[in-house]
């Protein structure tokens, strides 16, 4: 009997065919007395196992086994506690962009302003003037315009 | 108190409810970690942890099936975890590919029928058990899964992620090689 046939027939102890399968099945089997003695072994096998597993027991004290399991409840719900609601992780996500976003202004507000307004380095960014003696160039340079202008006397005044 | 209550205080956060369920059930839900991982400690540690399993997710309990299969569901899914990471497995063994080729039937002679007969039911119980440990992991979860928890064999698949054929293949092998077993220990017994 090949695998196909035999996986049938125990299908077909299992309880396991569709309805139409299971016909054909059992019409096979009242005509091959090859198949009866597989059926037979197969059905006796599955008898050994019903209500036949070994009864085991817990080999710990109920206090014990009961006492690890309560123990780890309790750690679980306590880091459970600490960690924060669903809707606290939702803000959170939230507040670490925010938070660059703040940083960024805050020193465009209060690092960057003052800087520029301080009077030391305005002129350097809205105005260069730098006389050169022996070349007679005077540069220039804008900050609101982006550009620098170098105008250079070649002296023959 | 019957199971349901149990339950019903349970989810309401009283911890004795839960208590007296783990007193209740905690030899089955053990003989079923037992019986699937063929160590003690293994074994008392799956099931505790399906009991702490069991009481984070009391609220999806909705009682379609006694709690007793709930929770015995909930340690077959934590062993069959458990299994997996140990690789017990072992790179579908040399029975695995016999069995796939079809040489269940050339491999395995047909035995005797009823080498247990005249057993004492204790008796034929403890011969079970050790022909089982004898089996490897796939072929003794399969067996354990169908004939003692009685899941079809569609929810076997799904449980051991392989398909319906290997489930159906891996249970007739690991039944021809039960009746094997116990057929060899009869054979040394009368020696």
């Amino acid at each position: 009997m090949n695998t196909e046939n035999l996986l049938k027939l125990q299908a077909y102890l299992d309880d396991e065919l569709m309805a139409e399968e299971a016909r054909q099945v059992s019409a096979w089997l009242a005509n091959d007395p090859e198949a009866q003695t597989v059926c037979r072994h197969l059905r006796d096998t599955k008898a050994w196992f019903a209500g036949n597993e070994l009864p085991v027991k817990v080999p710990e004290s109920r206090e014990f086994y009961w006492s690890k399991i309560e123990r780890e409840i309790a750690r679980l719900e306590v880091a459970s506690d600490r960690q924060p609601s669903p809707v606290a992780r939702w803000w959170m996500r939230l507040a670490v962009p925010l938070a660059g976003v703040a940083v960024l202004v805050f020193l465009l507000l209060f690092a960057v302003k003052p800087f520029s307004r301080s009077g030391a380095l305005a002129g350097y960014f809205h105005e260069i003037d730098t006389p050169l003696e022996e070349a007679n160039a005077i540069s220039f340079h804008s900050q609101a315009a982006g550009m620098t202008v170098v105008w250079i006397d070649s002296g023959s005044n | 108190m019957d199971d349901e209550a149990l339950v019903r205080a349970a989810k309401k956060g009283r911890m004795d409810a839960f208590e007296e369920l783990v007193a209740r059930h905690r030899d089955k839900v053990y003989a079923r970690a037992y019986s699937m991982m063929r160590n003690e400690d293994e074994a008392v540690d799956l099931s505790q942890e399906a009991w702490v399993k069991g009481w984070q997710r009391l609220k999806q309990f909705q009682g379609e099936a006694s709690f007793v299969t709930w929770i015995t569901r909930i340690v077959i899914n934590l062993c069959l975890d458990q299994l997996r990471k140990q690789k017990r497995v072992r790179a579908e063994s040399i029975e695995q590919l016999d069995e796939e080729l079809g040489g269940v039937e050339r491999q395995m002679p047909i035995v005797n029928p009823n080498p247990t007969e005249k057993l004492e039911r204790v008796e034929l119980r403890q011969r079970i058990d050790r022909a089982l440990g004898q089996l490897s992991y796939e072929h003794r979860t399969v067996l354990v899964l169908h004939e003692f928890e009685e899941l079809e064999y569609k929810e076997i698949a799904k449980r051991m992620e392989c398909s319906i054929g290997t489930v159906m293949s891996r249970l007739f092998y690991a039944r021809r090689k039960m009746a094997a077993l116990l057929a060899g220990l009869k054979r040394e017994e009368l020696r």
